[in-house]
């Protein structure tokens, strides 16, 4: 009896040193990684070399990068909402509203995100503070200066001039590429907001069109082989292709101004709180400044000091038209099936 | 006593089947499993009561048939043309010796060493306005041809990504024949076409017929390269799946566009079954 009387003691205190500990491993969970979603090539290059350094630095916590397309992380998601496989992502701006109003992301506030309270409200309030973006993009032309001496001052004798075959073969983006949709509503605000119009031009101008384009690696394939000599084509990317040493390219923004694109990062709901730390580092100043010399896109804090060669490429962001994505979601099944039926 | 024989006659049966268990729980859960789920949400399952709007949609619209014919159409031609093709590469493969069939099979495989967005870019190189086609035919004094984005610079660069698969269930058949078969109607005074047309030929269908169903099968689950030297007038059904997955984010419409490319394929297999039996009778 009295062998047992010492085991049982030692039994209760190593069953209390087990639950102790994880209690205070509960309080004070850590992950063994974070996982963060990124688009492939130069993009992963820019979130590891900045964001997710940012975030090691800080939390002493590893990223993992995942990368892939906006789509695919939303199906992820949206198919293990309570075990999600990704922490922090980059949806594009239409799956981030269909993320948030399936319930799969968490809400930022200033307390989480002390960033966030230099970040412009145009960059959070489509999403109602669900994500923000790092970062923007706008799409503009990219043309053959040896072959087009003067190019259209805008949208609208633009379309109008490629309908007329005044330009040659030109390469469009598709409206059932990512940001199709986006493009199609600018198009319709050039001709008094009416949608019909839009795909009418669309119409007119295809017999010009070598190919309406779903990934900008076709845009650039088809414009760097000398295929066609315009392409409606992001700013960044554009910049990176003249910057190569392709002085015939010329980049410019018809007026009234370019289709905006912004990357909304967001933390997936079931995320560790310490995610929001990632989200922090996308939107500090020396992160963003060192995403800009790599990717050409300027962020969105604008308390980021600029050299005057970068600054230069940047499109203002009062040139920048973000889509009203929230009144545009539920038609874009509608416009995806209309743009199949007219264009085919 | 005849329980007794029923249950052994009955475990007799079964046995076998047992192995064959693990095969059966990885299709169950990784073949039918998807299928079910696809099926459910194509009929809205779940979420509302179900109902066949979706494929109404799909049967109704003339686009959507449309579509389905073209990925049948494309199937079936990218199928014949890698017969005409595949075969003549397939018997001189068979009949090969040493090194050479060595060689054969290499070239013949290669391809699929590369994956096939990257081939899918190489044939735009190829087939574009100033590619080597049209620069080849320039030289020659000939017009350029327009084979990007249409249907037959698709079925081009199909046939190459799928000629592998006919060629070598071809060969496969091929090399099981007894070429003393051949040899004996030469000696008996047939030609060397009519050795191979009423000899060789009929006991190739097998090779010839696994691998059409191999191509066919394949063709009309393919996308990307559609999706690369394709444009806005060449649609296909896993492309129109993919677009309203990433897209129109519409998973009940695309579930329900899978389910119909999935008894489509079950359905031609059915007839080719059909046809294969009726053949054999005769």
């Amino acid at each position: 009896m009295s062998r047992f009387r010492n085991v049982i003691p030692s039994i209760g205190l190593g069953v209390a040193f087990i639950f102790g500990s994880g209690s205070l491993a509960m309080a004070d969970s850590k992950p063994d990684k974070l996982v963060v979603a990124a688009y492939g090539g130069v993009w992963e290059q820019s979130v590891r070399e900045t964001y997710a350094a940012c975030f090691t630095e800080k939390t002493g916590i590893p990223v993992e990068i995942m990368t892939g397309e906006s789509s695919n992380w939303l199906n992820q998601i949206r198919a293990n909402p309570e075990n999600p496989p990704i922490d922090v992502l980059p949806l594009g701006e239409i799956d981030a509203l269909r993320a948030m109003h399936a319930g799969l992301l968490s809400k930022m506030t200033a307390a989480e995100v002390p960033n966030l309270s230099d970040i412009p409200a145009q960059f959070y309030e489509p999403w109602d503070g669900f994500a923000v973006g790092d970062s923007y993009g706008g799409l503009g032309i990219m043309y053959n200066a040896e072959k087009i001496k003067e190019p259209p001052t805008t949208w609208r004798e633009l379309i109008d001039g490629i309908a007329a075959g005044e330009f040659g073969k030109v390469a469009w983006p598709s409206g059932t590429y990512t940001w199709g949709p986006a493009l199609l509503w600018f198009v319709a605000q050039q001709y008094d907001d009416n949608i019909d119009t839009a795909f009418e031009k669309m119409k007119a101008i295809k017999p010009y069109v070598q190919k309406f384009w779903t990934t900008p690696v076709e845009a650039l394939n088809l414009f760097a082989t000398k295929e066609v000599d315009l392409v409606p084509y992001w700013d960044g990317r554009s910049f990176a292709f003249i910057n190569e040493g392709n002085d015939w390219v010329k980049f410019y923004i018809p007026d009234p101004g370019a289709v905006g694109s912004l990357t909304p990062f967001a933390k997936v709901k079931g995320a560790p709180q310490v995610a929001w730390e990632f989200i922090n580092c996308t939107l500090s100043p020396d992160a963003q400044l060192r995403m800009s010399e790599i990717l050409r896109y300027p962020g969105s804090n604008p308390t980021v000091q600029y050299p005057e060669d970068l600054q230069n490429e940047f499109t203002p962001v009062d040139r920048i038209a973000v889509p009203p994505y929230k009144e545009i979601l539920d038609k874009i099944p509608e416009w995806v099936e209309r743009w199949n039926k007219t264009m085919r | 006593m005849r329980n007794e024989i029923d249950g052994r006659v009955a475990w007799i049966t079964i046995r076998p089947l047992i192995g064959l268990f693990p095969i059966f729980l990885f299709l169950g859960i990784f073949f039918i499993g998807p299928l079910v789920f696809n099926l459910s949400q194509s009929l809205h399952i779940g979420t509302e009561a179900p109902a066949f709007t979706q494929y109404i949609r799909i049967l109704s619209d003339e686009f959507y048939l449309s579509v389905i014919r073209n990925t049948l159409l494309l199937a079936a031609v990218v199928t014949v043309t890698c017969a005409l093709l595949g075969y003549p590469f397939a018997y001189a493969i068979a009949r090969a010796r040493g090194s050479l069939k060595s060689w054969l099979i290499f070239i013949m495989l290669a391809p699929l060493l590369v994956n096939v967005v990257i081939r899918s870019f190489g044939w735009m190189v190829l087939l574009s306005g100033n590619g080597v086609v049209n620069w080849v035919l320039e030289g020659l004094g000939l017009p350029p041809i327009a084979l990007m984005y249409t249907w037959t610079g698709i079925a081009i660069a199909t046939v190459h990504v799928f000629l592998p698969f006919m060629v070598l269930a071809i060969a496969s058949g091929l090399e099981t024949l007894d070429p003393r078969l051949e040899e004996a109607a030469l000696v008996l005074g047939a030609s060397r076409f009519s050795a191979f047309r009423l000899v060789t030929f009929p006991l190739s269908l097998e090779g010839l017929q696994t691998g059409s169903i191999l191509v066919f099968t394949l063709t009309v689950g393919a996308f990307v390269t559609v999706m690369i030297l394709g444009s806005s007038s060449t649609m296909v059904l896993p492309l129109l799946i993919y677009q309203q997955l990433t897209v129109v984010s519409d998973w009940p419409f695309a579930a329900a566009l899978g389910v119909v490319l999935v008894l489509l394929i079950t359905f031609i297999l059915w007839l080719q079954a059909r046809l294969s039996r009726a053949n054999w009778r005769r």
